[in-house]
């Protein structure tokens, strides 16, 4: 029995990168605790020092040059149930009502989500597809990283051992995006297959797209060559799924054969764009 | 360090470290053990608590958190409970455990604060994270919508009185329900005592092997540690075998599944035990494990067990079928398979033991059956049973997961309480309790079923196999159940049925709501299903035709002399569903095309009520009835409330026989020094065994009352001047069901004592994108005699849906080399609140001897009929047979092959070719289409069609072919042994030399055809039968000419030789209907791709 992490809640931003700055590996950030807290259990983790950035401020989604800032503790559920969200990037709702369930929503973070690097996390196919962006702060100031680039391997992202996620930021698009998931009952579902689709249409054909997909990867991946087969279409075109075949790479284990996740996911690209199409 | 935070109301600054668990500072820190533990993983919501007014798992959340913070508990409920949440639930009947409850009042209460006004969805929505696993969620939502104020209060008004007059016939909600609701039930978990140290198991990762050594060294010294126990430690007998002697408590010299009990260790601490319980080191050398059925019933395969690997075997026969099938104008072959079952009962296994001073033991815990429980921990210790007190705690759902497992749990708690000195809990983790306690059997049914043309059924033979894993636990009995239900609630003149239970190294199986009924539904269901598709008949129309009726005999030749009103619960759900319309309109919607498909199905029942004639003897009850000094009359049976509510049911019949107000009658909980044996509080027997027992005792107090017999009428006043100043009186009841007579020997007889029926019908939506469906009504109607209470009977069939959603949908534990891959309840799915139809339920009354006051079973039927009826909706929505249960999602979109609605619910079809060619330039095997070898591609069609892909490599280039195909992902390659040899001869050999499992699958036919090669058809005739005991599906592919030479077969080809008439002798299906085979073609959906220059010229 491996003892107890040790435990740290600075009170400010400041002496949280400062902390971070001292500890670099040995420091665990802790934001919802959703994730890390099965995993302590388990004992699939056993970090020295758990550093808790709950109390830093980090819980508000604001619009700020051209986008939204979405702060890294802000809880699913507030992502869910906000008007400026709704308004400015509503394919961010899609994911949001698919998480988890209410009490998972309530304590579950946009950061945390996002800075776990599950292949399965539902914010992160609707952020690629936004071409959204990472804030990460540490000792030597802060950075952006795009969402693509953050995510590196089933539970790698791209954050140096002494910086924290402190926000997301979201452009915003024009036209429509629509988020899928492949989930087998109304709650408590983790998804078995997921994609995003944000579309500019003329005329009911689709003029510029972005196309990302979950739980069909290693990461969550964006999809450059499926949306570049949907431009001119009004459907999802075989070869728009083809190429969305040639862009994933699914396994098969107890949630979903390989077979069943690459061909439901072409279905489920036609159901979220014909949701984009007017 | 201490953690500030606000609590209920009050603060509080407990001293805890900031990453202990809440939960563990609630429950375990400052008593507040209203907040329950399901899973330890926020995939429950069992532990929810609000958290600044916001529902939150509480084993999610770090003490350190909630600095500050606000937190309400169920606890605190009550003082803030402005909407009386809890109250509205109670009266709505969303109490069934309870376990659930406290969390849920929380969710509700958070939901009614921020909206006071939500519709039903928002409702449902915001009860989502809660899986229930009694009630079906219908009450749970009602009794916020009353909270709400959008609905009528539940059954307030029976409440309010006290209860009414007639107990007995009036809806009631359960009379502990507040107490669950709020938290304050005791469950096994929620117990402590003065020094009680806490327990773990180390358990066998092998599945089967011999035990070199156990090393607890290391265990021992772990910190916290008191004491660690393995076989030697058993001063009994090591033996907790439910029905046989074949499992030990703790394993000597052999394990047989991956969760055989090597050692269990007592600490301080739960954590303290587990850790150290991960530290014992076992060493086995592995024996060759058994994985499926067929293969275990092998001569030479290796014995599990002494005795062979054949658990148990029942036969059943009634006249001869075989002359009738022969001759029958249609007849249904099939073989229909289901997987196993987890019960989620949401409090996991759990047992307190507390030494007593006089050399024994008081087991507390989740119990079904304490008397049992009783018998085998005092085996273990070697005590006489007098000296074991259980006395079970409040149980958190059962479902049969609590029949005889936990005697394992009590011996466990027991033997380290005696050892230590000290009182020991053993609680369950959940994935440990996923991982090694008993499943619902998986099942492998043939049926082969005949009927006249006009619909009239004629014979059925059916052979069954069940997995009884790798100890006999309750599978002797289940296999009993089910084979009793083999004939369904169906006229067949001439039945056979041969069903055996066969030992695996898979894991357990035992007790489980239904116990084998719900298997047997599914295979007479889908058997009756597909004759009415091929005849042409509606589904609902041909099981009328053939239902039982009064007179009729069963296939046991048990005539039906007492009332029988399946006829009237047919009846019933055809008038709400309003069947034959909303099939049509099923149709209209579906031929126009589009996303989602409809349908409607059906599924009949009949339940033999109580134990049955196998275990007559334990067929029994008692009851005490005692007379206390305020003039309330306290009842006891040794039967055992999982949730079901029989302790209301048991109150309302102890009433109703007195003639008083329910709120006079106190119910006090099983024990078993302060009543007799009882028998299990199993087999849907509670209500119906303990209230007569109930009624035997109340008609002996009225006598010493002077009240007169039974029925006859009392008043409060009456009643009052009778008891007015009496000493304490006791009166004991008793009841013993005696059964007519049964022949093992040809299962005829009178198995029963009485029958419950029911109907299904379910409507269904199929999602072609995903293959997802979703259960949209469900219409339910019942005969179980009279109805104890209304309310509480619907709640138990709302209930009995959602486990009928989960095993017909969802719950697919996935099961590779004998262990569970899926053991967590995020990859266990069950149904959530948002998964459930509405269901609408009707009673067909009457009076049914010998129940109290004339009533039936209902706990397991409530369930039986539910998935049964779900996939026949599936069946008419998409045209797909449909013979695996569950219908997940995966499997209903690959079966489906993406052409939803096109294919035909008629017999079908077949299979395809493979093989080796070497003409034409080498092995064609291993030609590519469109990137993908042909093998493969054929592969994979198969097992989208649900067959086993394996193929028989012959000819001269098997070598190469068979090293080829090996790199094949998927496909299984057997080469021929004399590939060279004559093609029949050596596709036989390679058959030979398959594994055992498909084997089975396959027999070799030789035709002789003037038009068709030989052993061509041979070849196909192989791939195409899959011939007795339900064999797996497999593909014999290699085709042959006359002269022997490999030929490719395009399954174009195929199809057409499949499609000449019917009748035509030189077809195909002529062919083998001489040779006896069913038809079958499998589309491969893959255009053979051959050259057609070689084609005709060798197939003709």
């Amino acid at each position: 029995m491996s003892p107890p992490p040790r435990y740290e809640r600075p009170a400010s931003l400041e002496k949280a990168i400062a902390i971070m700055g001292r500890l670099r590996e040995c420091a665990s950030p802790l934001a919802g605790g959703t994730d890390i807290a099965v995993r302590l259990r388990r004992g699939g983790i056993s970090p020295d020092v758990l550093v808790d950035i709950g109390r830093l401020g980090l819980d508000r989604i604001e619009e700020a040059g051209g986008g939204l800032v979405v702060g890294a503790m802000v809880r699913i559920a507030d992502l869910g149930a906000s008007a400026l969200v709704a308004a400015r990037a509503p394919i961010l709702l899609d994911a949001a009502a698919g998480f988890g369930s209410p009490q998972i929503r309530a304590a579950a973070t946009v950061g945390g989500n996002l800075a776990n690097a599950s292949p399965v996390a539902d914010l992160a196919p609707p952020l690629l597809a936004l071409g959204a962006s990472v804030t990460l702060a540490g000792p030597r100031g802060e950075r952006e990283a795009p969402v693509e680039e953050f995510l590196v391997a089933p539970g790698v992202a791209a954050r140096e051992p002494d910086e924290l996620v402190v926000a997301i930021r979201v452009p915003f698009q024009r036209g429509a995006g629509a988020y899928e998931r492949l989930a087998y009952r109304g709650s408590l579902s983790i998804a078995a297959a997921s994609i995003a689709v944000h579309v500019e249409t003329r005329g009911g054909a689709v003029t510029w797209a972005r196309v990302a997909a979950g739980a069909v990867a290693p990461r969550a991946v964006l999809c450059p060559r499926t949306a570049a087969a949907l431009v001119g279409a009004r459907s999802a075109s075989a070869g728009a799924c083809e190429a969305l075949a040639a862009e994933t790479s699914p396994i098969s284990d107890p949630r979903a054969s390989r077979e069943y996740r690459a061909a439901a996911l072409g279905r489920l690209l036609g159901v979220a764009l014909e949701r984009c199409l007017p | 360090m201490t953690i500030s935070f606000r609590l209920n109301g009050a603060s509080v600054a407990p001293a805890v470290g900031p990453c202990r668990r809440l939960i563990d500072v609630l429950r375990s820190d400052l008593g507040l053990t209203g907040t329950k533990e399901g899973c330890g993983e926020g995939e429950c919501g069992a532990c929810t608590v609000l958290l600044d007014g916001r529902p939150v798992a509480s084993c999610l959340v770090l003490a350190g958190q909630v600095e500050g913070r606000d937190v309400l508990t169920i606890e605190g409920l009550e003082a803030v409970d402005r909407f009386d949440v809890a109250g509205h639930l109670v009266r709505a009947g969303a109490v069934q455990c309870g376990f659930c409850i406290p969390g849920i009042a929380l969710s509700a209460h958070a939901l009614l604060a921020a909206d006071p006004s939500p519709d039903r969805a928002a409702i449902a929505r915001a009860v989502s994270g809660h899986l229930c696993r009694c009630t079906g969620y219908a009450g749970i939502l009602a009794g916020i919508e009353a909270a709400a104020g959008i609905a009528p209060d539940g059954i307030a008004v029976a409440a309010a009185a006290g209860g009414p007059r007639r107990p007995v016939g009036a809806p009631h909600p359960r009379i502990d329900g507040l107490d669950r609701a709020l938290g304050r039930t005791r469950f096994v978990d929620d117990l402590t005592e003065p020094g009680m140290l806490h327990a773990a198991a180390a358990y066998s990762a092998e599945v089967h092997g011999r035990i070199v050594s156990i090393d607890t060294s290391a265990a021992r010294e772990a910190p916290g540690v008191v004491l660690v126990a393995v076989a030697a430690d058993v001063p009994g007998e090591n033996a907790i075998g439910a029905v046989r002697d074949d499992q030990p408590l703790l394993a000597v010299d052999r394990v047989r599944f991956a969760g055989d009990r090597v050692a269990l260790v007592a600490a301080e601490t739960r954590e303290a035990a587990r850790a150290a319980a991960r530290l014992v080191r076992v060493s086995i050398d592995p024996l060759p494990a058994l994985h499926d059925m067929e293969g275990a019933l092998e001569a030479g395969a290796p014995a599990i067990h002494d005795g062979g690997n054949l658990c148990e075997r029942h036969v059943l026969l009634r006249g001869d079928p075989e002359p009738a099938l022969r001759e029958a104008d249609v007849l249904v072959d099939e073989t229909w398979r289901t997987s196993w079952q987890e019960h989620v009962y949401l409090e996991p296994q759990g047992a307190l033991a507390i030494p007593d001073a006089d050399g024994g033991v008081t087991v507390r815990g989740s119990i079904q059956c304490p008397y049992h429980a009783r018998e085998k921990v005092a085996r273990v210790l070697g005590i006489p049973e007098d000296l074991v007190r259980v006395a079970p705690a409040a149980i958190g759902g059962g479902f049969g997961g609590k029949q005889d497992y936990p005697n394992e749990v009590a011996a466990c708690a027991a033997l380290l309480a005696r050892l230590a000195g000290r009182p020991v809990k053993l609680v369950y983790d959940r994935s440990e309790d996923i991982r090694v306690t008993s499943k619902r059997h998986p099942f492998r049914i043939r049926t082969r079923l005949g009927a006249r043309r006009d619909g009239t059924l004629l014979a059925a033979r059916v052979d069954a196999l069940a997995d009884a894993g790798p100890y006999a636990a309750m599978s002797p009995v289940v296999l009993w159940r089910a084979f009793n239900a083999m004939a369904g609630p169906y006229r067949i003149p001439d039945v056979a049925v041969d069903a055996k239970a066969v030992h695996t190294n898979n894991p357990p199986t035992s007790a489980f709501r239904g116990f084998g009924h719900p298997q047997a539904l599914f295979a007479h269901e889908g058997a009756m299903d597909e004759l009415a598709a091929r005849l042409g008949i509606d589904p609902l129309d041909l099981r009328e035709r053939n239902i039982l009726r009064r007179g009729d005999a069963t296939a046991a030749g048990h005539v039906l002399h007492t009332d029988i009103r399946l006829a009237e619960v047919v009846a019933s759900v055809r008038r709400r569903s309003n069947w034959a319309e909303a099939r049509r309109a099923a149709e209209e919607h579906n031929a126009r095309g589009g996303r989602f498909l409809r349908g409607l199905g059906v599924a009949l029942l009949q339940f033999g009520c109580g134990l049955g004639a196998l275990d007559e003897h334990l067929d029994r009850a008692e009851a005490v009835m005692r007379l206390a000094p305020d003039g309330a009359v306290e009842v006891r049976t040794g039967l055992v409330d999982m949730g079901q509510g029989s302790l209301t049911a048991l109150a309302q019949i102890a009433a109703g026989a007195l003639g008083i107000r329910l709120d006079r009658v106190r119910m006090l909980p099983p024990h078993t020094s302060e009543v007799g044996d009882c028998g299990p509080s199993a087999a849907s027997r509670v209500t119906m065994v303990g209230g007569a027992a109930i009624l035997d005792a109340a008609a002996k107090l009225r006598a010493m009352l002077g009240l007169g017999p039974l029925g006859s009428p009392t008043t409060d006043a009456v009643w009052d001047e009778a008891v007015a100043s009496r000493e304490p009186l006791e009166a004991r009841g008793s009841m013993r069901t005696v059964y007519g007579p049964w022949e093992p020997a040809t299962g005829q007889g009178e198995p029963f004592v009485a029958y419950t029926h029911a109907a299904h019908v379910a409507a269904v939506e199929v999602d072609t994108a995903t293959g997802r469906v979703r259960v949209e009504k469900v219409w339910a109607a019942y005969d179980i005699g009279a109805v104890v209470n209304p309310s509480a009977a619907a709640a138990q069939i709302e209930g009995g849906v959602a486990q009928g959603v989960g095993y017909a949908l969802l719950e697919d534990l996935h099961v590779r080399d004998g262990r569970a891959l899926n053991a967590d309840l995020s990859n266990y799915l069950v149904p959530t609140s948002l998964d459930v139809p509405e269901v609408d339920v009707e009673f067909v009354e009457g009076y049914s001897p010998p129940g109290p006051f004339g009533a039936k079973s209902l706990g397991e039927p409530a369930f039986v009929p539910a998935a049964s009826a779900i996939v026949s909706a599936i069946r008419h929505a998409t045209g797909l047979a449909l013979r695996e249960m569950p219908v997940t999602a995966e499997r209903l979109f690959l079966h489906a092959g993406g052409r939803f609605g096109a294919a035909r619910l008629t017999p079908p079809a077949v299979l395809l070719a493979a093989g080796c060619g070497v003409r034409m330039g080498g092995p064609k095997a291993l030609l590519e289409v469109r990137g993908e070898p042909l093998v493969a591609r054929i592969a994979r069609a198969l097992r989208d069609g649900g067959c086993e892909p394996v193929i028989v490599v012959v000819g001269a280039e098997a070598e190469r072919v068979v090293a080829a195909v090996r790199g094949i992902g998927g496909v299984t390659p057997v080469r021929s042994p004399d590939p060279a040899g004559p093609m029949l001869a050596s596709i036989q050999a390679g058959v030979a030399a398959a594994p055992s499992a498909l084997q089975r699958g396959v027999t070799i036919q030789p035709v002789d055809s003037p038009r068709l090669a030989a052993p061509a058809v041979a070849a196909l005739l192989a791939g195409i039968a899959r011939s007795g005991e339900g064999g797996a599906d497999a593909l014999v592919a290699a085709c042959g000419d006359r002269r022997g030479h490999p030929v490719w077969v395009s399954p174009d080809r195929i199809g057409d030789l499949l499609r000449a008439p019917p009748d035509h002798p030189d077809g195909l299906r002529g062919l083998m209907r001489a040779g006896g085979w069913t038809v079958r073609l499998v589309e491969t959906g893959s255009p053979a791709v051959l050259d057609d220059a070689d084609t005709p010229e060798d197939l003709e």
